[in-house]
């Protein structure tokens, strides 16, 4: 954990810039949520572009009395890691409900801030055919017109009815306050176990979105290793999630196409 | 209406909003706060102590049937022992050493984890006759008819 050579406190969260974040176009939000498919997804787009860890957010309210050790050094539990072009955000711990509205907004609001162009949110879909073996299918939401366009690239189908709960929720509703741009990639996944699979599929939407070529074949050897590694994440993952009214998704909505 | 009418509605209306934030703000800090016992944390220890990770599990509800899915990435395939009883599952696993040397390498204490074990309550009763098992991806199924009623509700 390096001092800060910038700090920006907004709502409660304060962004601690401590190396070059550049003027990154994408920002790729990679939250804990169903199936891990986010942090996985993030986790792997950092280590294919080898992204730098530049940023730390915190808050002594609402994140938990927490330091993370990589390599020997000390780091903040949320990062944002970045190459100048493409930025990602990730953490180390489960995100305290109540915490959840404020570092969404915060989060768009630093985006927007810094002339993040598109924030891409990753999450999964939670889905009983994965079970079954069934290959995670992707949608989308886009928070604009722009952005809807972009997303048509994607070659998947727009989630067109349903409920969306947790952190991504509130980034949609501020990114199209804000009028920035904001696509919601979802994938099919567990619900309760680390999906690497999803992930991928996740992995190859970015690639398409950005145009930025990244491999899964490493994600998908390594699948195994990262269901195992993540298990105590997912645990905590899932207690956040159910605080957070997360069965509210399996509800159908009040109005429908 | 009086204007002393319009001042105590005034009044009751901010001393309502007041409530309501005072009932937020602690909902708040009592969500922010809420960390671990340390009863979990000294069973969770004792665990790990032992050598044992409990795998994750979830069920999935089919009508007739029930779908008992647990998380055994890095186990042995042929370590896995299942005991599917009415209400409830046991479940045994050997982990692969390789693995959990590259998923936890650099934690302290993986270096003794050998193996899963958990024992679960099922969401409601079962024939463990009619129970079929398949691994499938580092997760072990199990699809059994279910009988009436909820174990310990």
């Amino acid at each position: 954990m390096r001092g800060a050579y910038l700090e920006e406190e907004i709502g409660g969260f304060t962004f601690r810039e401590y190396g070059e974040l550049g003027r990154p176009k994408v920002l790729i939000l990679g939250l804990p949520d169903v199936g891990l498919v986010g942090s996985i997804a993030a986790m792997h787009i950092i280590r294919s572009l080898g992204l730098k860890d530049v940023v730390g957010v915190e808050s002594y309210a609402f994140l938990p009395p927490v330091v993370v050790v990589l390599g020997g050094e000390p780091k903040h539990p949320m990062r944002i890691y970045s190459n100048g072009e493409v930025a990602a955000l990730v953490t180390d711990v489960p995100v305290s409900p109540p915490g959840v509205p404020a570092l969404s907004a915060a989060i768009v609001e630093y985006a927007r801030r810094r002339g993040v162009e598109l924030l891409v949110s990753i999450t999964g879909l939670g889905s009983p055919s994965r079970l079954k073996g069934g290959e995670p299918k992707l949608y989308w939401i886009a928070s604009s017109e722009n952005a809807e366009k972009k997303a048509e690239s994607l070659g998947a189908k727009k989630f067109s009815d349903g409920i969306m709960v947790g952190p991504y929720s509130i980034v949609l509703k501020e990114a199209v306050r804000k009028h920035i741009d904001n696509i919601v990639i979802l994938v099919e996944s567990y619900i309760d176990f680390p999906d690497p699979e999803a992930a991928a599929e996740a992995v190859k939407a970015v690639s398409k979105l950005t145009g930025i070529s990244i491999d899964v074949t490493k994600l998908l050897e390594e699948a195994e290793t990262l269901k195992l590694r993540l298990q105590e994440l997912m645990r905590g993952t899932k207690e956040a999630l159910s605080k957070m009214g997360k069965g509210y998704e399996y509800s159908s909505t009040l109005i429908y196409s | 209406m009086s204007y002393e009418d319009d001042i105590t509605r005034m009044l009751r209306y901010f001393r309502r909003r007041m409530e309501e934030l005072e009932e937020l703000a602690l909902s708040m800090i009592r969500g922010t706060l809420e960390y671990p016992s340390p009863g979990d944390i000294a069973y969770k220890a004792e665990r790990l102590s032992d050598g044992v990770l409990e795998p994750l599990i979830t069920f999935h509800d089919e009508g007739d049937y029930l779908v008992v899915a647990i998380n055994l990435a890095g186990a042995r395939e042929d370590s896995v022992e299942v005991k599917v009883y009415g209400d409830r599952v046991e479940v045994r696993a050997s982990l692969n050493e390789e693995t959990v040397r590259r998923a936890l390498g650099g934690l302290y204490w993986s270096r003794n984890i050998r193996e899963y074990r958990g024992v679960y309550r099922l969401p409601s009763y079962v024939d463990p006759s009619t129970a079929t098992k398949e691994m499938r991806s580092g997760i072990l199924l199990i699809r059994v008819r279910k009988l009436g009623g909820a174990p310990g509700r």
